[in-house]
Order: C-alpha cells, then structure tokens, then sequence
C-alpha cells in the first residue's frame, strides 16, 4: 500500500524529517505519536503534498505509483485522504457543492458516472446522519463558522464519501470532546476494511482507545524511534516521552526496522 | 478644449422644445467649456485616464429598425418575466409594452415641455454645479432618456428590463429620471450590452420617495472596445430603500460615480458591486453616501476580480453629517489580483461628523489564497477548476445578495461565463 | 476657589505655557535670498549648502500651499515670519552647563528637563534646541566611546561635512513638498545622527525642542543614519509657550537604514493648540520620511500627537531593501478647535517588505481628526504584506473623525489588509467606570488610554508615561 523509505523534508531551510521510514499494508491502522515539534503533521503534509514541504532525499511509493511526482489532486484520485488537522475555511462556497465536485472528480477519473445532485444530497445525508452532523452544515460555505468539532465530522464525512484507499487523520482528535471523540472515532472504524488502510497520527493515546492500531511508531526528531503494538501507546501514556531519550534509541530502531 | 471634447460636442444633438429648456441646455454647454473633461489631476478622476478615448473617432447617431433592435433587446432578457421592456439603440429610447408610467424623455420634451423643465432643473448635482464636464455634457447633450413616475402607492410585481444595444462607434448621452412615490416599489434591470468602439455617458437621478423601495440590478456587459461612463445622483427620502447590485463585466472602459443623499430619517441604501476585468479593461467605481439625517444605513461591498492587464478602481466613500445620530455605515473591499500585470486601487473614506454612530470599513487586496486551494486538491479538485470555484466564492458574497432568486440565478450564470474568461 | 487654586488649574490646562525674556539676536521678518545667504553666512556654512538652500528657495518660490489635506488653514504670510534667531551670546557658545545662561537653565526646569540631572538620571544623551541654535550637548563621550555621532546638524556641517552632503536632502529632496522647500531654504538648526557599522546605540538619543520668540517660525532638520547592523531609538518631544499669535512649525526629518539597521523614531508632540476658542496655537506642518535602503532594514515611527493648532504630518517609509520593515504608530488627539490631518505613507519597492499601521484618532470639542495613508505595492514588491487598522473615537458632537486611506497594489503576491472602525465612548463603559467610583474625566481618560494602548507599548517607557499623562491633561474638559 504505502512505503516510505528514508524520507527527509525541510520546510524553510529547516530539517524536519530526518530518514523516516515506513511501510503500511492494505487493512492495516498505525499510529504515528511522538512529542510536540516532531514532525508528525510535516508527514501528513508531504504525503498529502503540499507546498513548502520539500523532499530532499527518500521516496514515497503508493500502490505502486511515485507518489512525489503527483500534484494534490492526482494523489486524492489515487486514493489518498489526508484529514487535516486545521480544516481550511473557503467562505463563499457551498460544502454540498465543494464535496460533490471532488467526488465526481474521482469518480470521472476511475470511469465510473458522476453522481447527480439527488444521488449524492441522499448518500451525503445519510453519511452525515450517522456522523450525528447538523445537515444545514452541507448547505454552509467550507467550514466557514464551523465550531472545532464541526469541522473534524466534515472530514470524516469527506473521508466516508471518498472511500480512499489510505487516509491520513492528522490530530482528528485535537479540539474534541469526549461525546464528538466516540462519534468521530464510530466513523473511522465503519471505513475500516480489509483494503483500506489508515495512517493516525496523535499526541494523546486517547484516540486510540477508540481506533484501535495494529501498529504504533514513535516519531521523535525527524525519525521513528520506537515501534510496537498497542501497549506502546500506553506506556508513552503513563511514562510520558521523556523515557525514550534515555532507552537505548538505536536499539529500538533496530527492533521497528 | 480637448480633441474629445470637440468630437463628442460635434456628434450630439441639442434636441428639445421650449425656451426654458434650450436655455439650460445652452447654459449646461458653457459649464462643459468652462470646466472642460476630467483629468487625472481631479481626485475622483485620479486613476481613470481619457487618452484611450482621445485617439476614437466617433460616427453620427442615425436611425435605428425599431423592429429588429426589440427583437434583439427580447433575445438578450430571454424568458424572464417582465413589467415591460426598454430598449437604447443610436441614443434613442424605443419603448415595447411599456407601462404608463414610462415615458422616453424625447416624448415628455414635445409632449410636456413644463414637465420636462421641471425634471431637469430639479436636479440637485445641476443645482449645486458640479465641476465635472460629463455632467455638464449629459444635461446639454442628452439625446434621449427614461422618464419612470411610479404614482404613490403601486407595488410593481415584475423587474422592468432596460437594454442598451449598439454596434457601431456612435458616442451618445443619455439622461434619466426616475421617481417612485411614496409607498410604491419597482425593480428594474439594466443589461449593457454595447459591442462597437463607441462613448456612452448615462446620467440618472433617481428620487425615492417616503417608503418607497428600489431594487436595482445592473449587469454590464458592453463589448471589449466600450467605453462607459455614468452618473447617478439618488435622493432617498424618509424609510426609504435602494438596493442596488452593479455588476461591472465587459467593456474596455467603464467608469460610474453614485452618490446617495439620504436626506431623511431610516432611509437605507445597499450597495453591492462586482468588478471583473481581463485583458486591458479598466473599472472604476465611485461611490459616495451621505447620511444627513437620523439613523440612516448604508452597505458598500465590493468584490474585485482582475487578470490580465486590467485595472480596477474602487473609492467607496461616506459622510456622515452632524447631527445624524444612529448612522450605521459598513464598508468592505475585497480585491484579488490573478496576474502580475494587474492593478488594484481602493480607497474606503469616512467623514465622521456625528458622535452616535456605527461606521467601519475593511479593504483587502490578495491573491487566491493557497491553504484553501491546497485543501480543494487534496480532495481531488484539478488545480483549474479550484481556482474557479475559489474565485466564483469569493465573488459569492455579491451575487447571492440579490433579493430576487430568479434575478440572482440569471446574473450567476452571467457572472460565471465571465469568470471562465477570466482564467 | 482661592487664586491659588486657579493658577494651579490654569497651569495644569497648559503647564508649559510661559515666556522666557532672553534677548534674540533676531532677523527682521522677511524672506528673500539675502536672507538665506544671512543664515548659511552666520552658521559659517561651506558654498554647497548655500547654494543648495538658494535652490530649494528657488523651487519653493514656484510652489503653492498644499491644499488636499482636510484642514482649515488660514493664510500664512511667509514675509511676515523671522527666519533667524539666536540667543545673544552666539560667539562664544556655552562649552558646559555652568557656561548656559542661568533663565536658559530655568526653562528647562519649568518645562520638566533638568538637563544635567534628568539626562543623567535616564541614561539619555539630549540635544537642546533653545530656538534655533544648539545651546549644549551632553553625553558626548560616551557616544563618542561607541563611534555615535550625535550633534546639532550646525556642528554636523562642520565636523562631518562629508556626512552631511551624501546624505542631506536624499530622503526629502528639496523639492518634495511647499514645507520641505521652505525649510530647505531656511532650516536653522537640528540635530544629527550617524550610527556606525554593527553599532548598538548604547542609549537613547532625545531632543527637546522649544519655540520661543514671537514670529518665530521654527525649520529644524533632522538627519539621521543608521550603517550596516546598526539601532538606534531617538526620541523626540516638543512643548511651545503659550501665544496668542500663530506660530508655524515645518520641519524635515530623514532617516536613512543600510543593511540589517533599525531606527525607532518616538515623538511626543505637545506645541501650544491654541485656546478653547481656537486662538492661537502652533501650525506644524512637518515632513518625515525614513528610507530603509538595505536589505532586511526596519524603521519605525511612533507619534503622540496632542498639541498644535494644526497638524499636518505623514511620517513615512519607502521600503526598497529586500526583507525590509516599516511601522508607524499614531496616536492624535485633537480637542477644542484643533485640527490634525496625519497618517503615513508605506511604499513597498522590496520583495518581502512588511508595513504595519496601527492609527489611533480621538476627537473631542471642536477637533476635526483625519486619519489620510497610502500603501503602495509596486511591481517588484514580491510576498509584500501591509496591516492597517485605523479606529477613531469621538468625545461630543461638533467633532469629526476622518479616514482617507488610499491602497494601491500592483503585485499579485501582495496581501494588503486595512480596517477601521469609528465608536465614542460607550455610555455603558462609562457608567461602569463610575459605578466603581471613578469620576467621568478618570474614566474617559482611563477609556481613552485603553483605546491607544498598542500605541503607548510602543513608545519608550518614560516617554509613555509622559504621553498618558499629556492625553489626560488635553482631555480635560472634553466631558460633562
């Protein structure tokens, strides 16, 4: 599915990602945590691709495809959902609108039929239904006054309609309470599939009581440090960051890799 | 005098009877040489340059086929409703299942001189003398008009539509006056849609009685080679409102000063203005409120989109005199450059007199912004079309203010024909 | 009330209102080209400067009065001013504070600058301009330790004269403006400035600046530069006696930053505004411009206008270094029948120029207030960026409260942002104030210095207690 080898990005001249390498396979969730200034978001975004976020050694392969030759968009044809962390506010156009021109985008790009107005008000509403959205939300300009955890279910609605084939929530849980955390995590695990993977990258362990990962990485100066399953994440939970600075790092490296 | 000048005086007619009317248009022509043209060193005609204009020629007005110049007008407002049609063609007003209370200034000049004395000299920008010569040049050039007087009382249900049509390179002026009496309404719809290299200067006062309403829609659409210059002049009296939404598309020169005297209390004026330009077209917009009585509002939004070598010009401006407490005056600016060769001017005045007052204004000028472009691809969007749908959001904000639906589905689809140009 | 009381009361209204009786060895009124030659000759200046005054008096002579500002200025006789005045003893100039006329030594008392106390106090170096010609210097060596030269622009002439003439009149040329001519032709005195390569300016500069005799207009030029990874902060504040005539005040300020310099420029403004009838009062018509010519430059203006019966004034910033900032925060106030029509002038010729515009206007009495600024974005000016937010409040219904903002961009990477909003005081924050116990005069001075906080934060910190205290002292009056 995913294989990241090696990867370095500088953003502003400054090193960010220093070697990191990952491998994901279809079905599979991991969880990326690590401290804050790690680099965590700085991997959503480059595998997302965004501007400024410059590769400067390493490659991303994707089903296949060289994923650092691909525009944005080409990427979210490809199959690959990046859930930001600040969902970007585009006043002045429709959320209804917006959703269904990407869809058809995709659509139009595997060969499969755009979906008409109606097709696409039921599906979407019935989407937003289970995301226990308000459905004047789909009638309001993209996250224009949408409240912290407005916003977060209009990613997850975006991921149920798009179906991608890896996505990538960035911090979905910052800025929501216990309520909008079960619902928006009840969302993510209905997507769960055999095919579908899911990169989660989190500062709090939280999340991950309720999306549980067959894998956990920790992400710390650039590179993953320590990897392992679930526990991991509770042991950072209760020791904090702090222990892995003192544990022998390269062997934990030698054990992930 | 200037060369422009000289042409645009040798072109036009001094029609009209009466004494009383061939002495103001006499008096109208000393002021325009006494004045002569606007310059860039006038500071409403800071940005906007005649030269463009200076090297046209300009042919003769002639006679125009009734029959063909409707039929074209119909084919432009298509299908929608009507309270009745108006066309301008050559500089001259052809009216087509017109109510009664549309008249061509041409007819109330024969017809009822005294009428159209009173009309022109009512006036209060010809009262007070304005120094910009096109005012001069309209009052003593205006080949033809519309004259609307709406009897109190009469809600008009159906927008009355105004075409202007022409061709060729003909240089003409136009006057209006309308008036809608107490507790009456009326929309009108005014499509530009000139296509030659010619001059049009249209002049309208506009006098809104108390409790009166006026919803006006402008869509200008003229041809790339146009030059367009406009006066209005409203008068708005007690709980009266205009809303007024200019949609400035087309031509290669469009310049249009409003000013609003809101002379009563609660009277309110609404302005939204949506400039596009492309290639070389130059806009300017001028807008002047002034609050002279008690609690009073107005809105000034404008939304500018500019590619190519265009320029856009927008000076919104209120003044807001002693004594008139409970003013609430907002304006904003919005203004977005897609090339490195475009240019934007704006200038949001306040003149503050009173004490109890509201008043703000915000002014931007930016580019797409890439956050949301980035997020629009990320879900798939080609690069192109989020651009669009970027553009057609931000100029959003005006179209969708249109109170009528039908009328704001109608400019929306003329907005985004445009917008496809654009980019 | 006992007359005690009400001298007290009077002199608090305008506490630095008094007049020193010191001979003036003065001109007659009148302005003509001997004139000028009479004021380089008496200053002993080399040929250029002469000619250089002839020739901005020359083009001032095709030049009319500015006449765009929203301003009520009434005629100005040029001929009936005295260009030149200096206190009696020119020859043999006080060399040390022993050496200055005792009354000299005693105004400065009055007006709160002890010189050889205060200055040493503060840590601050100042430059007393007694009318026009630099009285005493202090600090000198200190500054000298670092390379700092600062001194009258007279002795600038004619110590470093090769300072002056590389950059004298590159920022304001002579014939910017009506006022920048005019004190080209016929400035006096000022101070001077020159901050070496890697310079940290060890404190900071002032100058206190004082119209004396009557008819006296004063033209002070000031020139400041800053070399290569210099800062220095200057400041300035200025108090004028009170008069019943009209005094005008058209100074020039230049400021030049290199590479990775800063200047932080402070001004508090507190001339004589005239009576509560509009009688009297400073007319200040002034031209600032900073030019911030190297790369990753920063200039930055900050003003407390209270005084002045009219202000007329855009301290400015041409942006022409890569990385290069400017700034410019105002606070003007204007009661009783002043008028103040001030703001600035970004011009963003660099790519990656940054402008920031914080414009406080507060109007009371009679006062007409208008904020006017342009933000200019030329074609080169890539990622340029201008904040401006310009709020406005008024105190009582004959006031007025203008804003004139002019943006013009032509560079489609620019983002420019300008807001500006206009309220009065608040009946309900008022109430409030006093329902705690503070009287209405404490609360609307309290409000209003709320109001200008982002301002006050900005200026030094003996200086924003000075301009607190100067708005409390101008509002007085202003309610009830």
């Amino acid at each position: 599915m995913l294989k990241i080898d090696n990867l370095h990005v500088e953003v502003d001249g400054k090193k960010i990602l220093k070697g990191l390498s990952l491998t994901v396979e279809p079905g599979q969730v991991h969880a990326v945590m690590g401290p804050n200034g790690a680099g965590k978001s700085t991997l959503g975004n480059v595998l997302a691709g965004r501007d400024g976020f410059e590769v400067i050694e390493g490659s991303i392969e994707f089903l296949g495809q060289d994923l650092l030759t691909m525009g944005p968009d080409e990427r979210a044809i490809a199959g690959l959902f990046l859930a930001f962390q600040y969902p970007v506010a585009i006043p002045g156009v429709n959320n209804a609108y917006f959703l269904r021109t990407a869809l058809n985008a995709q659509r139009v790009a595997r060969g499969e039929p755009e979906l008409d107005a109606m097709g696409f008000l039921k599906m979407a509403r019935e989407q937003a239904g289970a995301l226990e959205m308000d459905d004047k939300l789909l009638q309001r300009a993209v996250n224009d006054g949408f409240s912290g955890g407005e916003k977060k279910r209009n990613e997850i609605l975006q991921m149920a309609m798009l179906q991608p084939r890896l996505a990538v929530l960035d911090e979905t849980d910052s800025g929501l309470d216990i309520d909008a955390l079960r619902i928006v995590s009840e969302g993510v695990n209905r997507l769960r599939d055999a095919q579908r993977s899911m990169i989660v990258i989190t500062h709090y362990q939280r999340l991950l009581d309720h999306i549980v990962p067959d894998l956990v990485h920790v992400l710390a100066d650039g590179r993953i440090v320590a990897s392992g399953d679930k526990s991991l994440a509770l042991k950072l939970e209760q020791e904090g960051y702090a222990w892995l600075r003192e544990a022998d790092l390269s062997e934990q490296t030698r054990m992930a890799s | 005098m200037s060369a422009l000048l000289d042409k645009l005086l040798s072109h036009s007619s001094t029609g009209g009877t009466g004494a009383v009317v061939q002495q103001m248009r006499q008096a109208a022509q000393k002021s325009v040489l006494q004045y002569g043209l606007p310059t860039i060193a006038d500071e409403r005609w800071k940005y906007t340059s005649l030269k463009l204009l200076e090297r046209r020629e300009y042919s003769k007005l002639g006679a125009v086929d009734k029959a063909t110049v409707i039929r074209s007008a119909e084919n432009i407002i298509g299908d929608s409703p009507s309270a009745g049609l108006v066309v301008f063609a050559g500089g001259h007003c052809l009216l087509s299942q017109a109510p009664e209370w549309a008249r061509s200034l041409v007819d109330v000049l024969s017809d009822d001189p005294e009428a159209a004395e009173q009309l022109l000299s009512a006036d209060e920008l010809v009262q007070a003398g304005s120094s910009d010569g096109f005012i001069w040049l309209n009052l003593a050039r205006a080949a033809d008009g519309l004259i609307i007087d709406i009897p109190p009382g009469v809600r008009v249900e159906q927008p009355l539509h105004i075409v202007y049509l022409d061709e060729d390179n003909l240089a003409w002026q136009l006057r209006h006056h309308w008036k809608i009496a107490a507790g009456s309404s009326l929309t009108i719809v005014e499509h530009l849609c000139c296509t030659g290299a010619g001059l049009g200067n249209i002049y309208r006062s506009i006098d809104l009685e108390s409790d009166s309403e006026l919803n006006w829609l402008t869509m200008q659409q003229a041809g790339n080679e146009f030059a367009l210059l406009q006066h209005n002049h409203l008068l708005q009296q007690q709980s009266s409102s205009c809303r007024q939404w200019n949609l400035d598309l087309g031509a290669r020169l469009s310049r249009q000063e409003t000013r609003v005297s809101l002379t009563e209390k609660q009277a309110n004026y609404h302005y939204g203005g949506l400039l596009l330009g492309q290639q070389r077209q130059h806009r300017d917009q001028q807008v002047l409120v002034m609050h002279d009585a008690a609690d009073c509002s107005s809105r000034q939004n404008y939304r500018s989109v500019l590619a190519g070598h265009a320029r856009g010009v927008v000076n919104t401006a209120a003044r807001v005199a002693a004594g008139a407490d409970g003013s609430d005056v907002q304006q904003n600016t919005a203004s977005m450059l897609l090339s490195n060769t475009a240019e934007m001017d704006a200038k949001p005045e306040l003149e503050i007199h009173a004490d109890e007052v509201v008043a703000s204004h915000g002014a931007t000028i930016g580019q797409l912004d890439e956050e949301a472009l980035f997020y629009l691809r990320s879900r798939g969007i080609d690069q192109g079309f989020a651009k669009q749908m970027l553009i057609a959001g931000f100029v959003n904000k005006i179209v969708t203010g249109i109170s009528d639906a039908k009328l704001a589905a109608y400019a929306q689809a003329q907005v985004q024909q445009q917008l496809e140009h654009l980019l | 009330m006992s007359n005690a009381q009400i001298e007290q009361l009077i002199d608090s209204r305008y506490k630095h209102g008094f007049v020193t009786d010191i001979d003036s060895d003065t001109v007659p009124p009148g302005l003509d080209e001997d004139v000028i030659r009479f004021i380089s000759a008496k200053k002993g200046e080399p040929e250029w400067l002469t000619e250089w005054r002839l020739q901005a008096y020359r083009h001032w002579l095709t030049m009319t009065a500015p006449d765009w500002a929203k301003l009520d200025v009434p005629a100005i006789d040029f001929q009936a001013i005295s260009y030149y005045s200096a206190p009696k003893k020119e020859s043999d100039k006080p060399q040390s504070l022993d050496e200055v006329d005792p009354k000299l030594l005693e105004t400065y008392d009055k007006l709160g600058v002890p010189l050889h106390e205060r200055a040493r106090l503060a840590g601050v170096a100042v430059d007393a301009v007694f009318d026009s010609v630099s009285v005493t210097t202090t600090f000198k060596e200190k500054l000298a330790d670092a390379g700092v030269i600062f001194c009258s622009f007279s002795e600038a002439v004619k110590d470093h004269p090769e300072l002056v003439k590389k950059y004298l009149g590159t920022v304001v040329p002579t014939g910017d403006n009506f006022f920048a001519a005019l004190n080209s032709a016929v400035f006096t005195d000022g101070s001077f400035v020159y901050i070496p390569e890697g310079v940290r300016c060890p404190m900071e500069l002032s100058t206190y600046f004082r119209i004396n005799a009557i008819n006296t207009g004063q033209f002070e030029r000031t020139l400041i530069i800053a070399e290569k990874g210099s800062y220095v902060s200057y400041l300035e504040g200025c108090t004028a006696p009170m008069r019943d005539e009209n005094q005008l005040h058209a100074a020039v300020v230049e400021l030049i930053a290199l590479e990775d310099a800063e200047i932080k420029y402070s001004t508090v403004q507190n001339w004589y505004p005239g009576d509560e009838n509009g009688k009297g009062g400073i007319y200040n018509f002034v031209t600032k411009r900073g030019d911030c010519q190297g790369d990753r430059s920063r200039i930055s203006w900050t003003q407390v206008e209270t005084g002045s019966a009219i202000t007329w004034k855009y301290p400015s910033c041409i942006l022409r270094g890569d990385d290069s900032s400017g700034e410019f925060y105002s606070v003007a106030l204007t009661h009783n029948y002043q008028q103040a029509d001030t703001g600035t002038k970004m011009i963003h010729l660099g790519k990656n120029t940054k402008s920031r515009i914080i414009s406080k206007g507060i109007s009371a009495g009679h006062g007409q207030n208008s904020y006017r600024g342009l933000v200019k974005v030329a074609k080169g000016a890539d990622k340029a960026r201008n904040f401006t937010q310009c709020d406005s409040l008024l105190i009582g219904k004959q006031c007025g409260a203008h804003t004139f903002p002019y943006i013009e961009s032509t560079n489609p990477s620019a983002q420019i942002e300008h807001e500006a909003t206009t309220s009065r005081i608040g009946e309900d924050q008022l109430f409030y104030c006093q329902s705690r116990g503070l009287d209405e005069e404490t609360a609307v001075a309290m409000i209003v210095n709320g109001f200008c906080k982002e301002v006050f934060q900005e200026l030094p910190m003996e200086f924003a207690v000075e301009a607190r205290a100067l708005l409390e002292v101008s509002l007085e009056g202003a309610v009830g």
